[in-house]
């Protein structure tokens, strides 16, 4: 990795923050899992990624955009203010950051192009890719996008075929 | 005969008791055998949480991959431990949570044992076939049924030793037995644990046993764990999962929400999202 001492003070810290409660029997993972019908594993891994996106909005000069896997764990710690904002804002970043939802199509360019620097810069600063479950190529990033709330217990969820081309 | 230490306790467990074993055992000797052989660590850590207007303090067990994750060979059963950490490896998993991805990525215990026997070590031992396969039937074949019985009478013989020598305070003899017996000492019955503990940590970092530790990958911290699977939260980490998955996504624990001293007196009502997140400021 490259950090400075600061950044590495500053990744150990934000590397600890635990969202769980472990106490809890519905903790911060389960809901992100049960709410996205993602494998505990998967979660486990987009918290880490969400980390590591917030350490980068830390240390960044410019405004970062997280995929939307990141996205889903960011929302869902802001429903959690008491620790999103007094635990880990100002406890573990020092930092108040604020999420700001797109304002239309003619951001979209600049989304894109915003995604893409977190991604360079998380090579930069991680020294590895990020991984591409987690965080898609920009061109895949903004495709999917057409999510919705269901309710499961009214309806069935059928997924559509998917023709390949070979 | 094949060593004992070369058999993980699972594969043992799978030879000894068939679809009999239980997935929950399963699942706990191969994460014990896999924290004794350092491919995975535990570690403990203080974490503070808000509650109320106060703070309270919670011991918490984190698994982290171990000194001989990237060396280590795993069996395809072990994976379900470890494939998160070869996807993440910085990962400090809760130990809960990690339990339940093993339970997630186990899918069925008909699939579970299936891999475990399938495995080669110990694949010779069992008859294989369609309908076997398909109705997750175990049956151990002539020479399965024959390593069966020098298996058991093998464990009774190093239960009656061991528990003999922690008895006798002889350490560089149980040591010893721990050495030839590898993850399989979970499997035996009369061991105390306690007393297991008692080895002492000098003794297992002299230098005539340290060669055999390195080369049996095992280190001395790890027998800690040893004697801590059988005292209480491992254990009870492992029943409190087998019986409350089923109900674990209960509607009733992802009803509501709710507001504290300060924001909004009407719990929140979802907000509206957004497609493709603006990043922060």
């Amino acid at each position: 990795m490259s950090f400075n001492n600061e950044h590495q003070i500053l990744w150990h810290s934000i590397e600890n923050f635990e969202m769980d409660d472990i106490e809890s029997s519905f903790s911060f993972s389960d809901r992100l899992s049960r709410e996205n019908d993602w494998s505990m594993e998967f979660c486990l891994r987009a918290i880490l990624e969400y980390k590591k996106f917030m350490f980068l909005v830390c240390i960044s000069n410019e405004p970062l955009t997280p995929s939307d896997e990141v996205d889903q764990v960011w929302h869902l710690h802001l429903l959690y203010t008491q620790s999103y904002w007094n635990e880990f804002c100002d406890k573990t970043m020092n930092k108040q950051i604020h999420h700001g939802p797109t304002r239309g199509k003619e951001e979209q360019i600049t989304f894109k192009d915003q995604y893409q620097f977190t991604l360079d810069f998380y090579e930069t600063i991680f020294n590895l890719k990020a991984p591409q479950d987690i965080w898609p190529q920009s061109e895949k990033r903004f495709k999917s996008i057409h999510f919705t709330r269901v309710n499961k217990e009214k309806n069935w969820i059928i997924p559509k075929l998917k023709l390949r081309r070979k | 005969m094949i060593q004992l230490s070369k058999l993980k306790p699972a594969e043992t467990l799978m030879i000894l008791e068939g679809s009999k074993s239980e997935l929950k055992n399963l699942m706990k000797y191969t994460f014990m055998d896999l924290v004794l052989k350092k491919v995975i660590l535990v570690k403990e850590t203080t974490l503070t949480y808000k509650s109320g207007r106060g703070y309270r303090e919670q011991q918490s067990k984190y698994i982290i991959k171990g000194p001989n994750f990237d060396n280590y060979k795993a069996s395809s059963f072990e994976e379900i431990y470890l494939s998160t950490f070869h996807k993440s490896p910085e990962l400090k998993a809760i130990f809960s949570k990690l339990i339940k991805v093993g339970y997630e990525a186990v899918v069925t215990e008909k699939k579970f044992r299936k891999k475990i026997i399938d495995n080669e070590t110990i694949a010779q031992f069992f008859t294989s076939s369609l309908i076997y396969n398909l109705f997750g039937i175990v049956i151990l074949n002539s020479v399965g049924y024959e390593f069966k019985l020098q298996l058991k009478n093998k464990l009774d013989d190093y239960d009656s030793k061991l528990s003999k020598a922690l008895v006798n305070k002889n350490h560089e003899l149980a040591l010893q037995l721990l050495l030839e017996l590898g993850g399989n000492v979970f499997l035996l019955k009369n061991i105390d644990f306690e007393l297991l503990q008692a080895i002492d940590i000098s003794i297992l970092q002299s230098e005539n046993l340290k060669e055999q530790f390195d080369s049996n990958r095992y280190d001395y911290d790890s027998w800690y764990y040893l004697a801590y699977s059988d005292t209480g939260s491992f254990n009870s980490s492992f029943d409190s999962w087998d019986d409350n998955s089923s109900s674990f996504d209960s509607s009733y624990h992802a009803a509501g929400c709710s507001s504290t001293d300060s924001g909004c007196s009407s719990g929140c009502s979802g907000c509206g999202g957004c497609s493709g997140c603006g990043g922060c400021s």
